[in-house]
């Protein structure tokens, strides 16, 4: 303010001012901060009175930018398209009730289906447009999916995180816990970020294509793959390669085979390989006996699936017996593979 | 995107026509005293201003049907305001230049953009590879780079780094050979093509991969190369001048060769790279030599700031406290040393820390003083640095890694200074910035007379914020907080991208960060005003006579 103006301003003039002054901006970022979401939600509206118009036209099979001026004028409640004219009538924040993607036609989700702000789906069964808000949940990002290997406390796929996060919200913090719990959209699947494979762009240090887990992509080029690749680190590499995998193939119901594969790498330690070598015969000798094993792990298991599809049992048990007698008679492999030929042709003839 | 988004009616809303349209066109253009911030609509058919509840009673009374400010229009029939399509246009037209003549052939050769959550995917950790992923995110982000990439800006197809076809050969004496000659054939620019379309791909919400890029990194960055935690900062610099060579192919562009006398005019170092200014006056015969320097970022010395604040901190709590009373000073020095000490950390701010870069500095000790052509003999002198050539990103790099002396290192006992040797520390701390950064007073031309439209070309947005997490230089997670548009008001909110976990966040949380890199993107592009750089020249020239032709080389 100048100088010459104080002169007249008394304190009361300056605070009345002041306040004026404060009041006004304050209204200005309000104003601002309203008309923004405003605006954006007003032409959401606009754009779907007039996808609305489209989806109403295609189905009486017109077309909306028709410029003949006979054309009988298609509208809906909320808009008009005459002579290639679209209007709109009234207020589309009053008259549409709905948003949908002008991209894909679909309608919109206005709230997450789950985390902070969220709300179900106001039906369930319709496909909405992809774009739905983003979710804001603690570790999990915001398509709702967390990173492998982090687990919710207590249960598993997020359930009580989700409780907490009701609980604070007011509506819940009256009623008792299990109205949120029924609330909650357990159709929702947090879906653990997977790691993918990714195809190796060293393509020259090995013949033909490497397709191995995104997040050991460093190791790999670090390893034999790229920098590494001397013969140290590739031996390195084999003996980590031989070493892991020895308790899953401890679990395999064929340990004759594997141990027959390892020996190969046992050339080297000396140590182990009679051990290995008496293990093999005991092995060899067990492994006439058990052989029928397999093949009854697998009537089980179509046993099983027998039972998935239908209630009959008995009819199982029927078909069970004719293959167990081939098979102890002669021929394994042979009536092995008669039998599971012979078996599917009923079941089909079953089930439909 | 495009043009009018599509599906819009014709008018904003029933009441509109083309007449009023061109009446509103014509009363904002002959009117410039619009009170901007202030919530008032004029009338459109008299002088009459208020708010929303003035403006209806003013309809019941005269009928009249709309108001407008200098940005919005009131229908007063509808009570609400109305969003004409024609005023959508001009916010857009920057991004459809091109795609204006071969409409037809665009639209039969390509297929509808999928629906989905956009500029929110993540990106793998391929190990211990965050450093890449937070400096990735702030570029795929970048409006600017993400034109240049998605715009094919470096010829995937044609690019002649990578072009090499395949060759399949199994012989194995020439195996090595073959493989050393296609090392060379992995282009940074290709996989960072990749990266970009990868990054922009919505149809699934898995995360994305720069397998390729880390590939094509390692090659070309022998120092980094290898499993392991790298500086971030480092990796950007290093990078963007990767770029810079792939954009400036001596094959292609035998004209843009790298050369000392003249700057380099590629798309990278129009957007990364900056020139400082310094100008050192000898303070005998006060003649002034000005050298550039290229940056590609600026580095923040905010521990300096911090120490310094402290200072005025604890002086002015010093200054507060009651002056000491001779008999009981005793107790009172301890409780303004409690006062000190109860002081909360200082916290130094962004434009401190260009202050101090910028101000003038006095070279008087005996290893700064310099050569002085004139005198003939060793003077002291006073520097200045100052920007010459604003980036359209602006990279600001808060030192927080330093070596940490051992105590009694200067003074070796044994004749031998052992500052050399030291421990990697990381300087934790926070460092104000601001989200609108205002670059003007720290260029050459910060004159008070400075113009309007100088100013307007110095105004930085933040975009992007890498943290870095942890206790230790050497190891640690990066992460980055980066503003993405969304939805289709292209409103611009802040999602913090750590690795594969993108979740939204609030502008004050971003605020909060300790920040490491700090990334400012150029508001207003100046429109191409041919090659600015002629008219540069290297080497000596007095600081203000040069005003006129310090061009900001951004376009």
């Amino acid at each position: 303010m100048a100088s010459g103006t104080t002169e007249s301003l008394t304190y009361e003039d300056h605070i009345a001012t002041m306040a004026h002054l404060l009041e006004a901006a304050i209204e200005g970022i309000v104003h601002d901060i309203v008309l923004e979401v405003h605006r954006e939600e007003k032409i959401a509206r606009m754009q779907t009175a007039v996808v609305d118009l489209n989806i109403r036209a295609e189905k009486l099979g017109k077309t909306i930018s028709d410029s003949n001026v006979d054309a009988e004028p298609v509208e809906t409640k909320a808009a008009v398209a005459h002579n290639g004219q679209i209007a709109l009538r009234g207020n589309p924040l009053k008259q549409v009730k709905h948003s949908r993607c002008p991209n894909c036609r679909k309608l919109r989700l206005w709230y997450p289906r789950v985390g902070f702000n969220s709300k179900p789906p106001p039906d369930p069964t319709v496909e909405y447009c992809k774009t739905e808000p983003v979710i804001i949940l603690d570790k999990h990002d915001v398509h709702g999916q967390r990173k492998k290997g982090v687990k919710m406390k207590g249960q598993p796929k997020g359930k009580l995180k989700n409780n907490k996060l009701r609980d604070t919200s007011p509506a819940s913090s009256i009623g008792d816990p299990s109205t949120p719990q029924s609330s909650m959209p357990d159709a929702f699947d947090f879906k653990e970020i997977d790691y993918p494979a990714a195809k190796c762009p060293n393509r020259n240090s090995h013949l033909g294509d490497h397709w191995k887990a995104v997040n050991l992509f460093a190791t790999h080029l670090n390893g034999s793959c790229w920098l590494k690749r001397d013969r140290a680190a590739k031996g390195e590499a084999n003996a980590k390669m031989s070493g892991t995998p020895k308790d899953s193939r401890a679990n395999s119901p064929k340990p004759a085979i594997t141990n027959g594969v390892k020996r190969k790498s046992d050339e080297k330690d000396s140590d182990s390989a009679p051990k290995k070598k008496q293990k093999l015969l005991d092995i060899k000798k067990l492994d006439k006996k058990p052989a029928p094993q397999p093949s009854k792990l697998r009537e089980q298991s179509t046993a099983g699936d027998d039972d998935d599809g239908s209630v009959k049992g008995e009819g199982d048990t029927i078909q069970v017996t004719p293959k167990s007698v081939p098979e102890e008679s002669a021929g394994k492999l042979k009536f092995n593979s008669s039998g599971v030929a012979r078996k599917k042709p009923p079941k089909t003839g079953k089930k439909s | 995107m495009g043009r009018c988004p599509p599906y819009m009616p014709s008018y904003g809303c029933e009441h509109l026509n083309r007449d009023i349209l061109n009446t509103i066109k014509s009363i904002r253009e002959s009117r410039s005293n619009w009170l901007e911030d202030l919530v008032h609509y004029t009338c459109l058919d008299c002088e009459e201003t208020g708010s929303f509840i003035t403006l209806n009673k003013h309809h019941e009374a005269t009928k009249h049907g709309f108001a407008v400010n200098a940005k919005h229009l009131y229908c007063m029939r509808c009570r609400d305001l109305v969003y004409d399509p024609s005023t959508f246009k001009s916010r857009k037209r920057k991004q459809l230049q091109l795609s204006e003549e071969d409409e037809t052939y665009i639209s039969t050769n390509t297929v509808p953009k999928p629906c989905g959550r956009e500029g929110v995917r993540g990106l793998f950790n391929l190990g211990e590879t965050c450093y890449m992923n937070a400096v990735l995110q702030m570029m795929v982000h970048n409006n600017l780079l993400a034109q240049y990439f998605l715009g094919m800006g470096h010829p995937v197809h044609t690019c002649p780094i990578s072009r090499e076809p395949e060759k399949k050969n199994d012989s194995d004496d020439s195996e090595d050979e073959l493989a050393e000659d296609k090392e060379q054939k992995t282009c940074v620019a290709c996989a960072m093509t990749e990266v970009f379309s990868d990054a922009n791909t919505v149809d699934q919400p898995v995360p994305a991969h720069a397998v390729n890029l880390l590939f094509a990194s390692w090659k070309h960055i022998p120092i980094m190369s290898g499993k392991g935690q790298q500086d971030a900062q480092e990796w950007f610099t290093i990078i963007i001048d990767k770029l810079h060579e792939s954009a400036v192919n001596p094959s292609q562009n035998p004209a843009f060769k790298p050369n000392h006398k003249k700057h380099c005019l590629c798309f990278f170092h129009k957007v990364f790279y900056g020139r400082f200014s310094s100008d050192v006056a000898c303070d005998v015969c006060h003649k002034t030599t000005t050298t550039e320097s290229e940056y590609s970022s600026i580095d923040l010395d905010f521990q300096k700031q911090k120490k310094r604040k402290k200072k005025l901190m604890k002086e002015a709590a010093a200054a507060s406290a009651p002056p000491p009373v001779s008999s009981a000073n005793a107790a009172n020095r301890r409780a303004a040393a409690a006062a000190v000490q109860q002081l909360p950390p200082p916290v130094p701010t962004l434009s401190e820390c260009l202050k101090a870069y910028t101000s003038p500095e006095a070279l008087f000790q005996e290893s700064q003083q310099i050569d002085c052509q004139t005198c003939k003999r060793k003077t002291t002198a006073q520097k200045c640095t100052r920007v010459r050539k604003l980036p359209a990103i602006l990279t600001m790099h808060v030192k927080r890694f330093g070596m940490k002396k051992p105590p009694g290192a200067t003074t070796g006992s044994n004749g031998l200074v052992s500052s050399l040797i030291g421990t990697p520390e990381k300087y934790e701390g926070k460092l104000d910035f601001p989200l609108v950064l205002d670059m003007h007073p720290y260029t050459t031309h910060a004159q008070p007379n400075g113009s309007y439209r100088d100013r307007q070309h110095c105004i930085y947005d933040l975009e992007c914020v890498v943290v870095h997490q942890g206790d230790h230089a050497h190891t640690g997670h990066y992460y980055a907080f980066c503003r993405v548009a969304v939805g289709e008001g292209k409103e611009m909110k802040w999602f913090k991208f750590d690795d594969e976990i993108v979740s939204a966040t609030t502008t004050e949380e971003v605020l909060r960060q300790e920040a490491y890199l700090l990334f400012y993107g150029l508001r207003d592009i100046p429109s191409v005003c041919g090659p600015s750089v002629n008219g540069e020249t290297n080497g000596k020239h007095a600081n203000g006579t040069t005003n006129g032709d310090v061009k900001m080389e951004e376009s």
